[in-house]
């Protein structure tokens, strides 16, 4: 059967032949007249229709049969129809949840913005650049220099004076 | 069942039986199951390659198709939807036996068919030794034609030809355009007349 591409006449395609094989009568009209007209063509045709033919019928000769008796189990019941309305009550009911998130903004913030860190909080603050040298000045506790028996009221003139050096190592290291 | 007995009746009874079972008639179901079973059996077969994986196949899409028959929208589709839920098992099956290959022997691995091929009908009524030799060729040559085509010629061939599908059928079991399921059907007819061993297998084989 499969010796000859195609008929002699060379009208039909290798394509066309197989056209007509897969659409039986619902080829073009073109190929349908050809083979009507061509009894080359049409042999080799009805050649490859009965081969294939023959496939189906053994296909079905050597397959197994059957044995298990398909049943269904007692307990399973259908699903029951969930179709496109579920779908869309879902989708409905998602909308309307991003809906109100925006409306009611910081209540439900966490699922519209990225948390903010700490850090990215503290420089937005717009208290921290302005009031920065007031947080210098206040670095330590007003009552730090008491733990060392002194003022305080920190004055800078006192580190520079020689007498005050002094009562620190007489209080550091008494004599 | 003979399968054939089934598409004689038309696709009217089988509509009505699908309504009624999607109203949770079992007995209609089970109508069905006597239609079509012997159909879905014989596609898996031809995938997996043992009867025993078939029947467990067939039995678990009849399942599913029970519990998902409510959302079948339109009776008339209920061939290609079968045969859509079948494929989905057969790849299942071909998925969870690759898995299963890594932990098996290498040698047992050469071979995909392996030991669970079989070519004789065990408990049945024992066909003549000259048919069983004739069905392990033929199963032989189909694979052997089988490699040479593309996969979606492979499918489409198959459910043409071993499953009797109409084209719109395989369309819709495919989920593809009908003239995509057109163009992969003629390379696979033009691939099938030109192999020679195959063709002439057949010719000796006619009746």
């Amino acid at each position: 059967m499969n010796e000859k591409k195609s008929c002699a006449c060379g009208m039909l395609s290798d394509e066309a032949l197989s056209e007509a094989l897969a659409l039986s009568e619902k080829a073009s009209p073109e190929i349908l007249e050809h083979l009507a007209a061509c009894p080359g063509c049409r042999g080799e045709l009805e050649r490859t229709n009965a081969a294939l033919a023959r496939v189906t019928d053994l296909a079905a000769r050597s397959a197994p049969p059957l044995r298990k008796r398909i049943k269904l189990p007692p307990d399973r019941a259908p699903a029951p129809a969930r179709g496109r309305d579920f779908r869309l009550s879902f989708a409905l009911a998602a909308m309307l949840l991003i809906a109100a998130a925006g409306l009611f903004g910081r209540s439900v913030s966490p699922l519209m913005f990225p948390a903010r860190t700490s850090v990215e909080s503290v420089s937005s603050a717009p208290l921290f650049f302005e009031d920065r040298e007031a947080y210098a000045d206040n670095a330590l506790p007003p009552d730090y220099m008491d733990m060392a028996g002194e003022s305080s009221a920190p004055d800078e003139e006192s580190f520079d004076d020689p007498a005050h050096t002094e009562d620190f190592i007489s209080f550091t290291a008494p004599t | 069942m003979d399968p054939k007995s089934a598409r004689d009746e038309g696709p009217e009874p089988l509509a009505e039986l699908v309504v009624k079972a999607r109203a949770g008639d079992r007995a209609a179901f089970d109508r069905i199951i006597g239609l079509s079973s012997a159909r879905i059996f014989r596609m898996a077969y031809y995938r997996v390659r043992s009867s025993m994986d078939a029947e467990d196949i067939t039995q678990d899409v009849f399942i599913r198709a029970w519990e998902n028959l409510p959302r079948l929208s339109d009776p008339e589709r209920f061939s290609p939807w079968l045969y859509r839920i079948a494929m989905n098992r057969v790849m299942d099956h071909g998925r969870k036996r690759k898995f299963l290959d890594l932990f098996r022997r290498p040698a047992a691995r050469e071979d995909p068919d392996g030991d669970q091929e079989e070519t004789d009908f065990p408990d049945t009524a024992t066909p003549s030794p000259l048919t069983q030799v004739m069905a392990g060729e033929f199963r032989e040559r189909l694979d052997a034609f089988s490699r040479g085509l593309s996969r979606m010629e492979r499918e489409i061939f198959s459910l043409r030809f071993l499953d009797e599908l109409s084209l719109k059928e395989i369309a819709q079991t495919l989920e593809k355009d009908e003239s995509t399921v057109k163009t992969h059907l003629y390379r696979a007819i033009s691939k099938f007349r030109k192999d020679r061993e195959f063709g002439s297998f057949l010719s000796e084989a006619a009746p």
